[in-house]
């Protein structure tokens, strides 16, 4: 399993992307999405999880919608226009990241 | 087979979490929904309920919950203090320049997209009704600003230390105390969502009710004699949401209102003009 602190930095990249394929999602839908996608490789917590879809929210990338199931309240996330922008961003970013860590951590080549 | 938690459970975890210090109203629907569809998932295994709950508050306890809280609140109010800063600076051109500035329009939402991966259980059998499409963050400035009485009704005891009339020791009143008929009507003091209706016996509220405005107000409305809304309805202000009654720790007709910002209850005296 990938340690907390890998998959936090990635977190918000995460859940846009996955906002962005599903259309929407509610907190414990993305923590079992992620797990089966990853393989089991990548655990998304709670404490990790809301803090971060409050922050998309305040930040206007997402919108809320609560509907009632059964006894209970559910809270749907979906992105905004600015959040499909931001999306769109990351994922960018990320790519780039991946492209700089291969060669970071590419063993070393001697020539002699 | 997937199992779906009957009402006596939902309530049972929402205790729970009560006891384990889930106050901040924002977090508190989901999280709820989110511990249900642990303990269900749980349940599918072959688990019994009191096993299920059991091994899920195991492994989030106190301590993660208030991590959580308090995670988030910093997170999301980083920005607002420094915005209510500018906006006391400045007065009220400010605000109304504000608000149209930081309101995100709203635009549509996909609805036919609910339930595509239920938690374990299937709902298509439950009905279900939206309750909005409007966010906590955007009706971001809507704190209580009115009296949950129409008429001039006698506020009879304040916000602070008091000698309880019941048990008969100096406790702190967190709310104030209304006089009033039983029957009186009780009136949202803001819009909101009802996330609360519940019937504490002879002890404590009686039947009481808690509506949630925006991300950082609920007000608290109890001792009533009867409930005219329902959990999870959206209320207008002025909307009449309940009746005055004698319900609960209480020796006369009346109504407690409480006003909690951030999970703190405040005066609700600052909430409206006397």
């Amino acid at each position: 399993m990938l340690s907390n602190e890998l998959t936090k930095g990635t977190l918000q990249t995460i859940i846009l992307k996955l906002l962005a394929e599903e259309q929407k999602m509610y907190g414990y839908e993305i923590t079992q999405h992620v797990k089966s996608i990853s393989e089991g490789k990548m655990v998304v917590t709670e404490g990790a999880l809301y803090p971060t879809l409050h922050k998309l929210e305040k930040n206007g990338l997402v919108r809320t919608q609560q509907v009632m199931i059964g006894k209970r309240m559910r809270k749907y996330y979906s992105l905004t226009a600015k959040g499909k922008k931001a999306n769109v961003n990351k994922l960018a970013e990320f790519q780039e990241f991946i492209q700089a860590m291969h060669l970071i951590l590419k063993p070393k080549t001697t020539t002699s | 087979m997937s199992i779906q938690l009957n009402e006596e459970q939902v309530l049972f975890i929402e205790n729970k979490l009560e006891e384990l210090g889930l106050n901040y109203a924002p977090l508190q629907n989901e999280i709820l929904d989110h511990f249900c569809c642990l303990t269900e998932e749980e349940m599918d295994k072959g688990h019994s309920f009191s096993q299920a709950t059991q091994s899920v508050f195991e492994i989030f306890g106190k301590d993660e919950l208030k991590k959580l809280q308090e995670q988030t609140i910093s997170l999301t109010h980083q920005k607002s203090s420094r915005m209510k800063n500018i906006v006391f600076a400045f007065s009220t051109s400010f605000i109304i320049l504000g608000t149209l500035f930081f309101f995100p329009k709203e635009e549509k939402i996909n609805v036919n997209k609910v339930n595509k991966q239920p938690c374990p259980h299937k709902v298509t059998a439950q009905p279900f009704h939206e309750i909005g499409v409007k966010t906590a963050y955007e009706i971001f400035d809507e704190p209580p600003s009115m009296r949950p009485l129409n008429g001039n009704f006698k506020m009879t005891s304040g916000f602070g230390q008091r000698m309880h009339p019941v048990h008969k020791r100096k406790k702190m009143h967190l709310g104030v105390d209304f006089k009033a008929p039983i029957g009186t009507p009780v009136v949202a003091t803001s819009d909101g969502v009802v996330v609360k209706v519940k019937d504490s016996g002879n002890t404590g509220y009686g039947i009481h009710i808690v509506i949630q405005h925006d991300d950082e107000y609920k007000t608290m409305y109890s001792h009533l004699s009867e409930v005219k809304i329902e959990k999870g309805q959206k209320v207008k202000k002025g909307e009449v949401v309940g009746l005055v009654g004698n319900t609960g720790a209480s020796t006369i007709p009346h109504l407690h209102y409480e006003v909690i910002k951030n999970g703190k209850k405040v005066n609700p005296k600052d909430y409206y003009t006397p």
